[in-house]
């Protein structure tokens, strides 16, 4: 469903195409229809006919152009919608499956930045190109048909043209991809103030915050100030190059019509599809370079997309027997963060981990569930390779609550169902043990709940599903001492392997654990 | 996700339109004029072909035809002085290009720095309203839209409006007759624009809308990334985006449909013109009305094709300058957003005691703070040492009208106490604290600091006289060093290694490859919560305020550091007033006074001891423990 290969051969493109011929071509006949009409002044009868034709010929036109112009944005929305639809799949599907904030930061950039940049600038530029193309050709011919040397005068100004991509377009692509990437930059710096607001405040730190924005801002401002400038000389040699053809023609026509061989009508002809051709060969090379100025960009998302994928195995997962952990290694950024771990975990048991701060408490249990895939060591769960699972299976049968767990803009209800249908009776009991009745039917928003209702929410989510293998990442560190009571009793009652990282258990429960953990700092 | 009624296009964008205008004339004002020189210079050169048809043709070329023995030194002077016309517009066009590029860029900058500026006066509130996501929207879309406008709709259009004007003028000195016609196919392509126009605008505005939308969905998604991977639920976020995008696809088509016609409309309507003034004008040359010579046609039907040209051109302009001027709407809207008020004339001063006990003012840090009061009644001024003393009077507050979160609250925090607050979730615990640092106001009178009304202390000196360490630690982008350095912008090294030591942060940073020159993005990932939170209490404590708030701050430490921790802590804390907002025993059990929230209401008072021999609530939630010793 998310292609990328069939944008070319869609519909649209091509019937913008085919009216992009039609209307071109009409258009370059109606100089030629009046300049007829006004070579055969005073004949009165002529005259007649030619106006007729001239009024089919406007008519032919203004409909073609009309449908051209609504079939164009179709194809362009088409794209834009495509492509959003690529970036959100490749969001989802991404290898890392926590998405750092500059991964993040990077996503939004897509929707905000490239996305419009990639249809303005690259797809509509190509419908552009292929117009300005079908205007050139039909006028080059008309003028061919006029006279001679002036159409030699026109294709020198198309050589002249034809040389402008080659001096700016190396320096407009690496304009461009400045320009975008200080603006994420720049927005990055944005969001992190916004995020923080609260510290800055209260520390007072507006001065720095200031500062840091300003030299933000000050490289996006130099970023574009460079990129405009660049593109407004390559316009301007264009312009130039447009004003000396036309002096040009000026002189050539008026000789030859001063020497006989050349009419008045003909002479306004030729001006008037000079003109025609005025835009488009000016125009043609800047399209030229904005589509090659964008073209990295456009790549960019391309492998975006194609890097998606997760490789997963196909093997489906049984209920969970044990899971044997042997040589585990694992670093990120540089750091070691685990070291040749050892660890087995048995059906229905209950593990308690604990350790000092940074010794990997957290990293271990998301490794186990696969949220990083680049370790060393074996986890084999059931005897295989966990790796060998596919992933859907492995999730159906273990689950994980985060430190920091995300509730949806929906109801509790749906929250912890997450639409799947449960039986009621299971949602109720859980909302009863784990203290939620008041937010029962509530459409609950993430901001508004305190950290602790957040983490009961997504136990409940999480325990619902009736996972073989609970993984708490500190879950009860936020709460008050009686909720963390009802739920480490709660963790405790389940008939599933629970993993629980926690600092703050409460002493009674220590003994009821099969196998307390310690981690240490490697 | 806001859903807004279909907006007005016309009174707010015109004053939207003055608005940018004055940014230009602000700062640009001699640049601007020298613009619209040039491009009125340009636009000449630019019809200077079509006019001159008229007098090569009639005055130099007809007559010569036939001639035996031509004499074409006029001619030639003719198309020289052709020749310059066109280099001055040359000339002309790359002065106002350039200029253009300076202004526009200017300008931009000059938005976005007032944007941010602005943004860093208002209150909380504003933050707390509008989620990040829109507030970024302005930043990046409607910025974007903006410069589109400035480097290239805004010349275009100037462009055309002068290319009109000069054109019409020659019209009507080449032939009067043929430029009524003009007129009328003229008022004619206004009318039918300008309803298509009308109905049009507001598809654009629906379509920034939708697209604001999106990316505050994308947003969302991004923050709940973890749970829709780990729940195998992309079903549920792609379903909810395809919903969005539909939306998002059908606004911006309809917003297209209406423009699309627009273009081809108008522009042929150019065509029709120029036909009928071939036809009108070949049968008035055959009845000899109106004077009009194959010359006077030849420009004259020239003239027509330049003349409704950039009526065309400022159609097709049209819309993304309404586009890029619902962004500037939205962008002044964060501008005119009150700015965080603060009344407060009473300042913190480092001070000093005399033998008396006297307080004067003085200017070097001796630790040793006071409050400076000026009484406007008499000017005169009272000084009275911080000592931390914080009470709040039947306090009644509720971030929206219509829920309140503290009812009728009283607390007194003596000098020098630890005040412990315990509560269940949402009791209005975090609350307290954001009245304590007017992140939101309240009546006159509700909280007396050092029995100074609040609402009287400047807020920077306030929030000066106050450290917190929150639940959410946020780490900024830097080094460690600098985020340490967040707490007293101008400690010194050696300040930032004691404060550090006493959070028990030290240990670890040594343990980091590049120590505490390690670069941390965003939210500090390649630290542990832990870790984190003792970064946040080693900036709490390189701040060194009298009042203390901690906001759960050790939840996240394992015990065994906890232990350090509370040590270096209690030496923190001595002779500070603290307030404590947690449910450890152990961070609790040494406080001066504990609070017992619920619902916002303070049920339970007293000591740790008190409070257990009342055998209430705070009894209740620590059963557990107790029973086992």
């Amino acid at each position: 469903m998310r292609g990328t290969g069939k944008r070319y051969g869609s519909l649209a493109f091509w019937a913008c195409v085919l009216l992009a011929v039609i209307s071109r071509w009409a258009e370059v006949e109606l100089p030629l229809n009046i300049s007829r009409l006004i070579d055969k002044a005073g004949q009165c009868s002529e005259m007649c006919r030619l106006a007729v034709i001239l009024g089919a010929d406007i008519l032919l036109i203004i409909t073609a152009e009309s449908l051209l112009q609504l079939v164009r944005k179709k194809f362009l929305n088409q794209t834009a919608h495509r492509y959003r639809v690529t970036v959100t799949g490749a969001m989802l599907k991404t290898r890392n499956v926590i998405p750092s904030e500059t991964e993040k930061a990077e996503y939004i950039s897509c929707f905000n930045n490239d996305i419009p940049m990639i249809t303005e600038e690259y797809y509509n530029n190509i419908l552009n190109i292929v117009e300005t193309a079908a205007t050139i050709l039909f006028s080059l011919r008309a003028l061919l048909t006029l006279n001679f040397w002036i159409l030699l005068v026109i294709l020198a100004q198309i050589v002249l043209l034809a040389l402008n991509p080659v001096f700016f377009r190396k320096k407009m692509q690496e304009q461009k991809a400045q320009v975008s990437s200080s603006r994420s930059r720049y927005n990055f710096v944005i969001r992190n103030y916004m995020e923080g607001i609260h510290l800055i405040r209260t520390y007072l730190c507006e001065t720095v915050m200031q500062k840091k924005t300003d030299q933000a801002s000050q490289s996006v401002n130099q970023a574009e100030y460079r990129d405009t400038k660049l593109q407004m000389f390559a316009n301007l040699f264009s312009m130039a190059a447009g004003y000396l053809c036309n002096y040009f023609i000026v002189i050539v026509g008026v000789a030859f019509i001063a020497s006989g061989r050349l009419t008045v009508g003909s002479l306004l002809a030729i001006l008037q599809i000079t003109d025609l051709l005025a835009n488009p060969i000016t125009t043609v090379s800047y399209y030229i370079n904005a589509m090659i100025a964008v073209k990295p960009i456009k790549e960019k998302l391309e492998r975006m997309e194609k890097q998606g994928t997760i490789q997963t195995g196909g093997a489906k997962c049984e209920t969970m027997d044990e899971i044997r952990i042997r040589n585990l290694s694992f670093s990120m950024n540089g750091h070691r963060i685990l070291e040749n771990l050892h660890l087995d975990l048995r059906k229905g048991r209950k593990y308690l981990l604990t350790g000092e701060n940074g010794s990997g408490k957290s990293t271990l249990l998301k490794v186990i569930f696969q949220l990083f895939s680049e370790y060393r060591g074996e986890i084999l769960y059931n005897g295989k390779d966990i790796r060998e699972y596919d992933r859907a299976s492995l999730y159906s049968h273990m689950t994980m609550v985060f430190q920091d767990s995300f509730v949806f803009p929906d109801t509790l209800e749906n929250n912890i169902t997450l639409y799947e249908p449960y039986p009621e009776q299971e949602t109720d009991r859980l909302i009863l043990l784990l203290g939620l009745e008041k937010f029962r039917g509530k459409t609950l928003k993430n901001d508004e709940l305190s950290g602790g209702e957040r983490q009961r929410i997504a136990l409940a989510r999480a325990v619902i599903r009736r996972p073989d293998l609970l993984l708490v990442d500190e879950v009860t560190s936020a709460l008050d001492r009686e909720s963390q009571y009802q739920i480490e009793k709660f963790l405790l009652s389940l008939p599933c392997c629970v993993v629980h990282i926690s600092h703050h258990n409460l002493e009674q429960f220590s003994n009821r654990y099969d196998e307390i953990i310690t981690l240490q700092r490697v | 996700m806001s859903r807004q009624g279909s907006p007005r296009v016309n009174k707010g964008t015109i004053k939207t339109a003055k608005r940018l205008l004055g940014y230009v004339t602000s700062t640009y004002k001699v640049q601007f004029v020298v613009v619209i020189f040039c491009i009125l210079i340009s636009s000449i050169a630019s019809i200077s072909v079509s006019l001159s048809l008229r007098f090569l043709l009639d005055d130099y070329i007809i007559p010569l035809i036939g001639q035996q023995d031509p004499d074409y030194t006029e001619l030639y002077m003719a198309l020289t002085v052709l020749g310059t016309i066109f280099l001055c517009g040359v000339i002309a066009t790359f002065v106002y290009s350039r200029l253009m590029v300076t202004i526009g860029q200017g300008v931009l900058k000059r938005v976005r720095d007032e944007m941010f500026e602005h943004m860093q006066k208002l209150p909380i509130r504003y933050f707390d309203q509008n989620t990040n996501g829109s507030i970024m929207s302005l930043y990046t879309n409607d910025t974007d839209t903006l410069r589109q406008m400035i480097n290239q709709s805004i010349p275009q259009v100037l462009m055309s409006v002068l290319t009109i004007i000069v054109t019409f003028i020659s019209m009507l000195v080449l032939s009067p007759l043929l430029t009524i016609l003009a007129v009328l196919m003229i008022a004619l392509m206004f009318f039918v624009s300008r309803f298509i126009t009308g109905n049009s605008g507001k598809y654009f505005i629906r379509q920034q809308i939708d697209l604001a939308d999106v990316t505050g969905f994308v947003e969302e998604c991004m923050n709940g990334q973890k749970v829709v991977k780990v729940f195998n639920h992309e079903t549920i976020s792609e379903k909810e985006f395809d919903e969005l995008n539909e939306r998002l696809f059908e606004s911006a088509s309809k917003a297209h449909t209406f423009a699309s016609i627009m273009g081809p409309v108008v522009g042929n309507m150019g065509n029709i013109l120029f036909v009928l003034t071939a036809v009108f004008g070949g049968f008035l040359s055959v009845a000899g009305i109106g004077n009009i010579t194959l010359g006077v046609m030849a420009s004259y039907l020239q003239f027509t094709k330049s003349f409704t040209q950039p009526f065309m051109q400022i159609a097709q302009q049209f819309n993304s300058i309404i586009m890029a001027l619902a962004g500037a709407e939205r962008i002044f809207g964060l501008m005119d957003e009150e700015p965080e008020v603060d009344d407060g004339y009473v300042t913190l001063v480092n001070a000093k005691k005399d033998a008396d006990g006297k307080i004067t003012e003085c200017k070097e840090r001796t630790g040793l703070w006071a409050w400076k009061h000026p009484h406007q009644a008499d000017g005169t001024v009272t000084y009275r040492e911080l000592k931390g003393d914080v009470r709040f009077y039947n306090m009644t507050f509720g971030y929206t009208p219509d829920h309140m979160v503290l009812h009728d609250l009283t607390l007194y925090a003596k000098p020098g106490q630890k005040v412990a607050f315990v509560g269940s979730t949402g009791a209005g615990k975090t609350t307290i604290t954001n009245l304590i640092n007017r992140f939101y106001d309240v009546a006159d009178g509700k909280i007396r600091y050092d029995d100074i009304n609040i609402n009287k202390i400047k807020k920077a000196d306030l929030r000066r006289s106050l450290g917190i360490v929150l639940q959410d630690t946020h780490l900024f982008t830097g080094t460690i060093m600098e985020n340490i350095r967040y707490g007293k912008l101008d400690a010194t090294d050696e300040e930032v290694y004691s404060a550090a030591r006493l959070a028990h942060a030290d240990g670890f940073i040594q343990m980091l490859p590049n120590g505490y020159d390690t670069q941390l993005t965003g939210d500090g990932e390649e630290l542990s919560q832990g870790q984190r939170q003792l970064l946040a209490i080693a900036r709490a404590a390189i701040a060194d305020p009298p009042v203390l708030i901690l906001d759960e701050a050790t939840s996240s430490i394992d015990t065994r550091t906890e232990n350090i921790v509370q040590k270096g802590m209690d030496n923190l804390m001595k002779g500070r007033t603290v307030f404590v907002i947690a449910h450890r025993l152990s961070t609790i059990r040494n406080s001066d006074a504990i609070m017992v929230l619920e619902h916002g209401r303070i049920i339970e008072r007293g000591t740790h001891e008190d409070l257990l021999k009342l055998k209430g609530t705070y009894y209740q939630l620590y059963t557990g423990k107790l029973e086992l010793s």
